[in-house]
């Protein structure tokens, strides 16, 4: 049953998801196409509306003098006195277009609103002259319009509605309509010469602005380009390269400053990487040459005997402690990895703090060391036994091999904070400056770079800081007062079993909380 | 030849002493800085070799002391680290050769041999004087087609004498030179030394190619010093 749900369900997820991502296109192919694509439009609708614009301006004015000329023939026409007849004054020698053996032709027609045609001009005669509807409506009163003319050109019309004079001055004309027409190909001409001048403007100005688009584009990107062309050499090798903030673009320089930034944080790493495993050569190198000069030698002059027996436990010497140099990396690169499982549980301090001094009590004794425990009894941390015995340990072998001989190792617990310990190695370390401090958790690290007899690989504090990370404690290492190296641990207090009231309370809870969330 | 060694591991300092001395050289040794510089002030030898990290002052700064103060014995330095900055700075504060750790002994046996030789102007490692033939690589003599076995220290005598030929050796120049601060020698030592090498090495019935010099040493010649005088002294 829960399956049919599901299944559907990843079909509908993965269906959006099916079509492969699209490749971002290149920021200047992005530009130049919105500006071109923008600014084309722009000057195309720019130049459609000012040829629509002229198209009416010069149609406006053809018809005006079309309309001028149609009502100079109107002027001309008189009403009888029968209120029938009309008379019209028109001589063909003043208006010689309307002869109709002109070559390009006029027409009129002067007629009652009912069709009856009064008069019309000498090319017309046999033939007819469209006349809209609308112009024979008596609430009619003037128009323009597009038409065939009688000789089959295409050609221009008027019509208005007029009231003719009257011979007899106190009778009132009927209304009559005129329609006059003319070719309209000097208007054509001028729409088609006007649209032809238009288009070369703009095929111009399109080719200008795909240039300059392109050009403007290209050098605005190009520090881009530069930086990309930078950014691209860099390898491995290269690590100390870095951008000058100062000649990059306001934009760039974030980038600029974090790639720097990254660069840096990349070239230490690069650094700390191979100093780590020239510190790992170096410090395996010395035990095998160890063994191979016992060895070469033996085999070229064989030993006596009991020459043979100290080789032997000198080569056993040697591999055991390139043997602990591995043990301490493989259990350092472990913890840094995470790969050690944390079991956190109630600890008793003092008892593991008195196990895990156990091993170098003896190396103490001998160093004639005065160490001191502060820890009182019942105080109880959580936290992951195994790596917090290896942590202390690391830390008391560090202090213990470290002090001179007749010097000190104290170590306290500050119990002042509610629900943390602090746990505070002291130890005599004349050695140990300041300015060290920052390196003494890189493996293998020296100062004086001479390798100790007392079998100490540098490792220490490299895997203390990692087991730390790893349980997720606080670790400090500082020159107290001069001559005294001090490692400060703080451990979480075992929330059950401390005593402290209303501090304990707040733990606990939080700690069930945690718990019920998990069930 | 005599070598000084300084080393802090011990272990390496005992097998390569062990080596070194079974190979024939006299083998001084120390453990630190300091005490390597003081041997190497107070002895001349032939060939140091040197190992860089040391404690109490560095083999760099070893070199660069001895080298102020004059001293022409060849330096092998011998060190861990393998980077090109590190042999070339090794190699302009005056050291002649370099090895990286781990090595092989022969190959140290070698260099050594190499450089003692180059320390008396030497660049054959066969030397021939008259019928007697030293081949230093192998450490082997012979006259003629004929093996000599000779006992380290035998060998290490002729090798010097054979490497300053014509010359004249003093005993305290052999005594300096084949006996390391193991061994106390009193005049009469080098004297039976010389006494038992030329029982070996001399072909029967015919004089000496070691002379004594009356007053001043021994010169190893393969003419007889009457007939080689002029020549010795247009050589020397």
């Amino acid at each position: 049953m829960s399956e049919t749900p599901t299944s559907p369900q990843s079909d509908v997820a993965s269906s959006p998801a099916a079509p492969a991502p699209r490749k971002p296109v290149s920021l200047r192919r992005r530009l130049i196409g919105r500006l071109l694509a923008g600014t084309l439009l722009l000057s195309f609708a720019a130049d459609a509306a000012v040829y629509v614009h002229l198209r009416g301006e010069a149609t406006g004015q053809f018809d005006e003098a079309m309309f001028a000329k149609a009502q100079a023939i109107a002027g001309l026409a008189r009403v009888g006195n029968d209120g029938e007849s009309l008379k019209l004054e028109f001589s063909e020698r003043s208006m010689p277009t309307y002869s109709g053996s002109s070559q390009h032709p006029e027409y009129f027609v002067i007629r009652h609103l009912d069709g009856r045609v009064l008069a019309m001009s000498p090319g017309l005669v046999g033939k007819e002259l469209f006349v809209p509807r609308e112009a024979n409506d008596p609430a009619g009163d003037q128009g323009f319009f597009d038409l065939t003319l009688p000789n089959g050109r295409d050609g221009r019309a008027v019509w208005f509605q007029f009231q003719p004079a009257t011979e007899n001055p106190a009778a009132k004309g009927p209304e009559l309509l005129l329609v006059a027409a003319g070719e309209r190909e000097s208007l054509d001409e001028t729409l088609w010469s006007v649209l032809l001048g238009m288009a070369t403007v703009a095929a111009v100005l399109s080719v200008g602005t795909i240039l300059l688009v392109m050009i403007v584009v290209r050098d605005a990107l190009r520090p881009v380009q530069s930086m990309a062309d930078a950014a691209t050499q860099i390898d491995a090798e290269s690590l100390g390269y870095r951008f000058d903030i100062a000649q990059l673009n306001a934009e760039l320089r974030p980038i600029g400053e974090r790639l720097n930034d990254l660069l840096g944080r990349l070239e230490e790493a690069f650094r700390r990487e191979r100093r780590f495993t020239g510190n790992v050569a170096h410090e395996l190198r010395t035990p095998i040459a160890e063994m191979r000069a016992l060895a070469d030698v033996a085999v070229k002059w064989p030993p006596p005997p009991e020459m043979a027996a100290k080789n032997f436990r000198d080569v056993s010497m040697v591999a055991a402690r390139m043997s602990a140099v591995v043990t301490s990396l493989l259990a350092l690169v472990r913890s840094q990895a995470g790969q050690d499982e944390i079991e956190p549980e109630p600890i008793d301090l003092a008892a593991a703090l008195a196990e895990a001094y156990r091993p170098f009590a003896g190396q103490a004794t001998a160093k004639e060391l005065s160490v001191s425990f502060e820890v009182p009894p019942g105080l109880v941390v959580r936290t992951d036994r195994a790596m917090l015995s290896s942590l202390v340990g690391n830390l008391l072998s560090n202090a213990v091999s470290h002090t001179p001989r007749g010097g000190e190792v104290r170590c306290r617990a500050i119990t002042q904070e509610p629900d943390a310990i602090r746990l505070e190695f002291r130890n005599t370390n004349p050695g140990v400056i300041p300015s060290d401090i920052g390196r003494l958790t890189e493996p293998f690290w020296r100062r004086d770079r001479v390798r100790s007899e007392a079998g100490h690989a540098g490792i220490g504090l490299s895997l203390v800081k990692a087991y730390a990370s790893a349980l997720h404690l606080a670790v400090a290492f500082d020159v107290d007062d001069p001559k005294t190296f001090r490692a400060t641990v703080t451990l979480p207090r075992d929330s059950a079993s401390s005593a402290s009231g209303a501090s304990t309370t707040e733990t606990f809870r939080a700690q069930s909380a945690r718990d019920e969330s998990l069930a | 030849m005599r070598v000084l060694l300084v080393e802090d591991s011990q272990i390496l300092r005992d097998s390569l002493s062990t080596g070194l001395r079974q190979a024939g050289y006299a083998v001084d040794s120390a453990a630190d800085g300091k005490a390597g510089l003081w041997s190497a002030q107070s002895n001349d030898y032939d060939v140091i070799v040197l190992d860089l990290m040391l404690p109490e002052l560095d083999g760099l700064s070893l070199l660069q002391k001895i080298r102020a103060e004059g001293k022409e014995a060849q330096v092998l330095i011998l060190t861990a680290k393998d980077a090109i900055a590190d042999r070339v700075k090794g190699l302009r504060e005056g050291a002649d050769d370099y090895m990286v750790k781990p090595f092989a002994f022969e190959e140290l046996l070698a260099r050594v041999e190499a450089l003692a030789r180059r320390r008396h102007g030497v660049k054959n490692p066969r030397i021939q004087i008259g019928e007697v033939v030293l081949d230093t690589a192998a450490r082997m003599v012979y006259r003629g087609s004929e093996a000599i076995e000779l006992a380290p220290r035998e060998y290490a005598l002729l090798e010097y004498m054979a490497l300053r030929q014509g010359q004249v050796v003093t005993r305290a120049e052999i005594e300096e030179h084949i006996y390391d601060d193991q061994v106390d020698p009193m005049s009469n030592v080098i004297d039976a030394a010389v006494y038992t090498l030329r029982k070996r090495i001399d072909a029967p019935g015919k004089s000496s190619i070691i002379q004594t010099r009356r007053g001043m040493g021994y010169t190893l010649n393969a003419q007889p010093p009457q007939l080689a005088q002029p020549q010795v002294a247009g050589k020397a």
